[in-house]
């Protein structure tokens, strides 16, 4: 008896009136992946860095826009007494967080596992203006929990970082990396949920609060 | 789940009478119908997107095969696997292998229609493992022993009340020991139970909005993070997909997910969007060590050879219930399966079989407006229709409806006795309902106004206001 895959594809051969496709073809799906075709890409009339600012603070985000990193530790600090937060956080090992100079008053550790913070500071690889979204990739120094474990979530980026629309994204990552890495997570908002009744509530499962910090 | 769609009738009774259902669905309305509405108006590229995302889809149903293997060799290149089943027992059995293998006890699953396509949750408990839903709408109606009733919100129908009592009967135990009375502290005490139970757990079960073929990637769609909690922290991740999830490349995805929140629940972008690949990468930081998917066809290569095949485009928004005035009655559980609306109607007489669910395709009024709003264009009327007379043709409607429309056909055939018969008729109803513009009930026909509203006509016959029309203007 063949496999299950064989009877799968058997079928859907059936189905479709005809054979496996002959190498000519088959040629020809793999040119039109290998083409990355854009289809229709919304226009927006506002500036990418407002479009992806409104967006953001729509999705009820935190949003500052700092001229350099060095500001980035007091802003840090501000944020977290303002919603009473313990000032002992996680860091993602990303470069561009090597650059900040924390005080004495935080405690910012890198992200080792086991760690239980209910703080994470994390760098996006890029933002999306269209929708109003990070984009952030897992990897060495890249902990995906950290964007969905801790109640607080703060993601710094640079404003050269962003991008029009997702498929920007998808180019730039072709062009950083031979493949694609395992979590590729666009983040919007902080976590919610209508389930109780249809009404949104804000940190079912992910961060209760995002914070944004845009760069430059 | 046992399907029980042949109840229909009396499902649907039983829904029309219960106020907090009804209470539940009149919010649609205000909620996901107008949220779709205001997306809808906001982009002028709307119709546009609709039509290419159909192009796309087409196309890749097509070439289905040439895809779904693309996209195996892709998993394969990641480091993860690809099993196929081509029946729920199959798939079923793989999962439990993976979990034994696995040695796993604990299981948590992000919320995925497929896993209740094919009853997985119930499998892998009569097997030992302890399987927890993570939605929090699933995880509602799991501790409440329930079917979803909506494929976007499943525990629609609950109401606070009910999750209260709920909360407090399982949680107790936790030593949550008050009632809950507010949404906040409800949403905060499922958090905190749940997050137990995903650091906990050796495998994370996900569905998959899309399949890429390009890259090997499964992608999902939450405002919760719970199935991102659950594609990250188990040593073990399973994605269960049917064979129509696969679409070409990144940018096919991006396509179509810009349709998606918006025809779901009215937003442009839900708060997680996540393209997974593989397992765990050599130095990555975290992330489970084995990926699995299971590829199920239940009967998808049948209705690709089908005049059903655009069933196939669905990307499983729920557009079509929330703007089905049945379903906006009725409710889900009425359909008596895992899918309802429109697109269950469709897809359950073909999952579980016409002769268990053969009154769906007939709990439609034809009225189209599930077509317009599908954004993927799938004509679910006329499928509806076509699914009418397979059922007619297997002579499975009842033997008084076929002798009722053939006697309708027969006159309806003769205009001058259909005008004979029906202009008197006509006149009585019209004074009959005169005071309140329709009728809860109408004599000779309480089978068809004990639970519907029938407008009274305006006093005469189409035929007669022709005539009177032609005459006029002469
Ligand atoms: S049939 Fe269309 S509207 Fe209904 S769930 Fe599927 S894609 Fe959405």
């Amino acid at each position: 008896m063949s496999s299950a895959r064989e009877q799968v594809l058997a079928r859907i051969r059936a189905a479709l009136g005809r054979g496996e496709l002959d190498p000519a073809r088959t040629t020809e799906l793999r040119d039109r992946i290998a083409m990355h075709r854009r289809h229709i890409e919304p226009a927006f009339d506002e500036t990418p860095r407002q479009r992806f600012r409104q967006k953001l603070e729509a999705a009820e985000a935190s949003f500052v826009e700092l001229d350099t990193l060095d500001a980035v530790a007091a802003e840090i600090e501000r944020y977290l007494e303002a919603h009473g937060a313990e000032k002992r956080i996680a860091t993602s090992g990303d470069e561009l967080l090597h650059a900040i100079d924390w005080p004495a008053s935080i405690d910012a550790q890198p992200w080792v596992a086991g760690s239980d913070h209910r703080v994470s500071v994390t760098a996006a690889y890029c933002g999306i203006a269209e929708t109003g979204s990070l984009l952030l990739v897992s990897g060495e120094k890249n902990p995906t929990r950290l964007n969905f474990l801790p109640d607080y979530h703060i993601v710094v980026i640079e404003a050269k970082q962003l991008v029009l629309r997702m498929e920007d994204a998808w180019d730039s990552l072709r062009a950083s990396t031979k493949q694609m890495p395992r979590s590729v997570n666009f983040i919007s908002g902080p976590s919610k949920t209508a389930d109780v009744e249809q009404t949104v509530e804000y940190g079912a499962h992910g961060p209760r609060c995002l914070h944004v910090i845009l760069v430059g | 789940m046992q399907p029980n769609s042949r109840h229909f009738q009396a499902n649907a009774e039983s829904a029309l009478r219960e106020p907090n259902l009804q209470s539940a669905l009149k919010q649609l309305e205000s909620g996901f119908v107008a949220g779709r509405q205001r997306c809808y108006d906001a982009l002028p590229e709307f119709e546009a997107l609709r039509d290419r995302a159909k192009e796309v889809l087409d196309h890749t149903l097509d070439n289905l095969d040439a895809y779904l293997l693309e996209y195996e060799a892709r998993v394969l290149e990641s480091g993860g696997l690809v099993h196929w089943a081509g029946t729920p027992e199959e798939a079923r059995e793989i999962v439990i292998r993976i979990c034994r293998d696995a040695e796993a006890k604990n299981v948590i699953r992000g919320k995925s229609m497929i896993g209740e396509e094919i009853g997985i949750n119930d499998a892998l408990e009569a097997s030992g493992f302890e399987v927890t839903e993570t939605d929090l709408g699933e995880y509602i109606l799991q501790l409440g022993k329930e079917p979803p009733s909506h494929i976007v919100a499943p525990a629609i129908h609950k109401t606070k009340d009910e999750i209260s009592d709920l909360f407090l009967e399982h949680h107790r135990d936790l030593g949550f020991t008050k009632r809950q009375t507010e949404r906040s502290a409800l949403v905060n005490e499922a958090r905190q139970v749940l997050r137990e139970k995903f650091l906990a757990a050796d495998v994370g079960m996900t569905g998959a909005n899309f399949l890429i073929a390009e890259t090997g990637s499964n992608v999902i769609v939450t405002n919760e993070g719970n199935g991102d909690l659950s594609s990250t922290l188990p040593r073990v991740q399973i994605v269960t997909a049917a064979i129509d999830k696969v679409v070409p490349t990144l940018e096919d995805a991006s396509l179509l997910l810009r349709l998606l929140g918006r025809s779901a629940t009215g937003q442009e972008i839900t708060a997680y969007t996540t393209f997974t690949t593989g397992p765990r990468r050599e130095r990555d930081a975290d992330g489970p060590g084995e990926y699995h998917v299971v590829l199920i066809d239940n009967h998808r290569s049948e209705m690709l050879g089908s005049e059903l095949r655009p069933m196939l485009r669905c990307i499983r928004c729920g557009a079509c219930m929330n703007h089905c005035p049945v379903y906006g009655r009725v409710g889900g559980h009425a359909y008596g399966w895992v899918y309802p609306g429109p697109m269950g109607s469709v897809l359950t007489p073909l999952m579980v079989g016409l002769d268990e669910a053969g009154h769906l395709p007939n709990a439609c009024t034809l009225n189209g407006r599930c077509e317009t709003v599908c954004p993927v264009k799938i004509p679910l009327p006329n499928l509806l229709r076509s699914l009418r007379s397979r059922q007619h043709l297997q002579r499975q409607n009842s033997s008084l409806a076929r002798i009722a429309l053939s006697l309708w056909s027969w006159v309806a055939l003769r205009p001058r006795l259909y005008q004979l018969l029906t202009r008197p008729a006509m006149t009585l109803l019209a004074r009959l309902g005169a005071s309140s513009g329709g009728f809860r009930n109408m004599p000779f026909a309480s089978g068809w106004t004990r639970v519907r509203d029938l407008p009274a006509p305006q006093g005469s016959t189409f035929q007669a206001r022709w005539q009177q029309q032609q005459r006029d203007r002469k």
